[in-house]
């Protein structure tokens, strides 16, 4: 499969891999707690370090976190490229179907309607984000995927949705409960664990190997769809399964960090400008960039304020935003 | 020999003076000496029973008493900073239940660290929170005091309004947008406690948005707010309402109002005391 690519290709994968296990070490380091290069090295290594919090602290709290970080990078932008590539929009993203909105309500519901701890808040929002995913497969069934427009439309509708019946919940809700659904869903890696390595992991996973092994079709889909039918590929099947399958990781990771928006959309097109849009160099590229993008904007998040956090959603949606409008820009120009 | 026999004796007689003491050492050694505060009100609660020295960190907005101020922060509303929590190595860290989000705790708790609750509902809890919280860090008898202070002074202060003309007021809790209390919000208990009829007591939730035109159907005669701030312009559109007619306008610190601590009293004194001109006839003025 790398064989095939080009040597430019190649080496920017090279280039990708080298830089994201940098920025793990870097991002090892960086935290509210000091802690040396030699001791960061010690305990990686599981030495005997003079200071056993140090431990507990590179082991439970930053390398699980900087893990789902990564996890989350890859896997927005792997289903943000394939979504993009299947519906030959660029403007798609993992979450226009309503899945952020979808989540948010399933995270509203169980921490201000449900009694404490009936279900967890990140099974609520799983819950929620497949319901969006449901209601517009549902409307969109007549046309069967054709028009990736309509789906796009569809999620916006299911979006405002669900969002308003999120609002009317938090109207009524006590300020605190309320405040903090709102900086939920403003998306932060600072309740992962293991745990959520665990969840997120296998669905990435699954999501790019899926993708991978499907990149014959998903090339001939870059064409059109008559000429990908042409040459022996069921196109709506494909289409189904993809969605599906972009929607179930899209809906892991925001279950497990709230929404972090425009990672999707941008990372694709960033590695589409260096890649190419033949879908090996470009899904491998958008999980590596993707990962180190994460990473970083994670690393601004927690270091920017001294003892505080920004929400990562912030981070990501400002950068998102500005680059959505620049792509909107060009297609005009390209159009006109 | 004989020395040697007199040393022993010495020692022996030391050993004994320490077995004696040990039971009036022990409380104070067992009381946890690396305490964090996530809450204002709790930081608050923490100095009042005289436990102040023990705080290692507190979270944002703890600014009373000023030697709080002093201390690092490791906390917003939002989230705790689990890892600056670690670090700093508490034998107790004071949560509150309703502020607080309850992963993060769950998580401090998966690492070891004590974690003790804080969550009064009603003025009265106040006054048991100290008590608790003195118990709990070594300083019994200094919390019951406050507690029982406390109580004094809020029962006291029942006695001499409960049976007062009850004017109409309005708690202008912000006015862009719109924003008042009811129900068991802390402002809320306060004007039933100063007996004033809130005019908004029958809305749902505990900071309720009402709409302008039931504000000005429903006629306060007195405005109260926690700062005076920008609000004059807005007051000066309504000259109709009685209360903008009269100016009868009660300022309330907002540090009081809000916070669980033993400065509610300041704030529910403040409110009593204000709301007094206003308790007669208003309508007819």
């Amino acid at each position: 499969m790398l064989k095939q690519l080009k040597p430019r290709q190649q080496a920017l994968l090279w280039l990708l891999s080298g830089l994201l296990v940098l920025s793990l070490l870097f991002s090892l380091q960086i935290g509210s707690v000091a802690i040396s290069w030699r001791e960061l090295l010690l305990a990686l290594t599981g030495q005997a370090v003079s200071e056993p919090l140090t431990q507990t602290i590179i082991w439970q709290i930053r390398l699980p976190r900087l893990l789902v970080a990564m996890l989350v990078g890859a896997g927005l932008a792997v289903a943000g490229a394939v979504l993009q590539n299947v519906s030959r929009n660029p403007l798609a993203d993992p979450y226009l179907f309503g899945l952020m909105a979808g989540a948010g309500l399933g995270a509203t519901i169980v921490s201000i309607v449900l009694p404490d701890q009936l279900i967890s808040m990140a099974l609520a929002a799983f819950l929620g984000a497949l319901l969006a995913v449901l209601l517009v497969f549902i409307a969109c069934m007549g046309n069967r995927l054709q028009k990736m427009e309509v789906t796009l439309l569809a999620g916006v509708a299911v979006s405002f949705m669900l969002s308003a019946i999120s609002s009317f919940i938090l109207y009524f809700a006590e300020p605190f409960a309320a405040n903090r659904v709102i900086f939920w869903m403003m998306g932060s890696l600072s309740r992962t664990d293991w745990h959520s390595v665990a969840l997120i992991a296998p669905a990435v996973m699954v999501l790019l190997v899926v993708a991978l092994a499907v990149r014959r079709q998903l090339d001939a889909l870059l064409l059109s769809d008559d000429s990908a039918r042409s040459l022996g590929v069921n196109t709506q099947r494909l289409r189904l399964v993809l969605l599906l399958l972009t929607a179930l990781v899209t809906a892991c990771i925001v279950a497990q960090c709230g929404g972090i928006a425009f990672v999707g959309l941008m990372v694709p097109h960033m590695v589409r400008y260096f890649m190419g849009v033949t879908a090996v160099p470009l899904l491998l590229g958008s999980a590596l960039f993707g990962a180190i993008f994460m990473m970083w904007v994670d690393n601004a998040a927690r270091s920017l304020l001294a003892m505080q956090e920004i929400p990562l959603g912030v981070i990501t949606s400002v950068l998102g935003s500005v680059f959505f409008l620049i792509i909107l820009r060009r297609q005009l120009q390209q159009g006109g | 020999m004989r020395l040697l026999h007199s040393v022993s004796q010495l020692w022996l007689s030391g050993v004994i003076l320490a077995l004696l003491a040990l039971p009036l050492a022990l409380p104070l050694a067992a009381a946890p000496q690396r305490v964090i505060s996530l809450a204002p009100h709790i930081t608050e609660l923490v100095y009042a029973v005289g436990a102040g020295e023990q705080l290692i960190a507190v979270s944002d907005y703890s600014d009373y008493p000023e030697a709080a101020l002093g201390l690092p922060r490791v906390n917003s509303f939002a989230a705790l900073n689990i890892e600056a929590i670690l670090a700093l190595k508490p034998d107790l860290v004071l949560a509150w239940r309703s502020g607080n989000p309850a992963q993060d705790l769950e998580r401090l708790q998966q690492f070891g660290i004590q974690v003790a609750y804080s969550d009064p509902v009603m003025l009265d809890d106040i006054a048991l929170e100290l008590k608790q919280l003195g118990a709990l860090l070594g300083h019994a008898q200094l919390g019951q005091q406050q507690a029982a202070a406390f109580q004094q002074r809020l029962t006291t202060l029942r006695k001499a309004y409960a049976h007062k003309p009850r004017p109409r007021v309005f708690y202008a809790m912000g006015v862009a947008p719109l924003t008042t209390v009811a129900n068991s919000a802390w402002p809320a208990q306060l004007l039933r406690e100063c007996a004033s009829d809130n005019i908004f007591a029958d809305a749902k939730g505990d900071y309720p948005q009402p709409l302008l035109e039931q504000l000005l159907v429903r006629q306060p005669t007195v405005i109260i707010q926690p700062q005076q701030a920008a609000t004059a312009a807005f007051w000066q559109r309504y000259p109709n309402l009685p209360a903008v007619k009269n100016q009868a306008f009660v300022s309330l610190n907002a540090d009081w109002v809000y916070r669980a601590g033993p400065r509610m009293l300041d704030a529910m004194q403040a409110l009593c005391e204000g709301l007094e001109p206003y308790r007669g006839s208003v309508d007819n003025i």
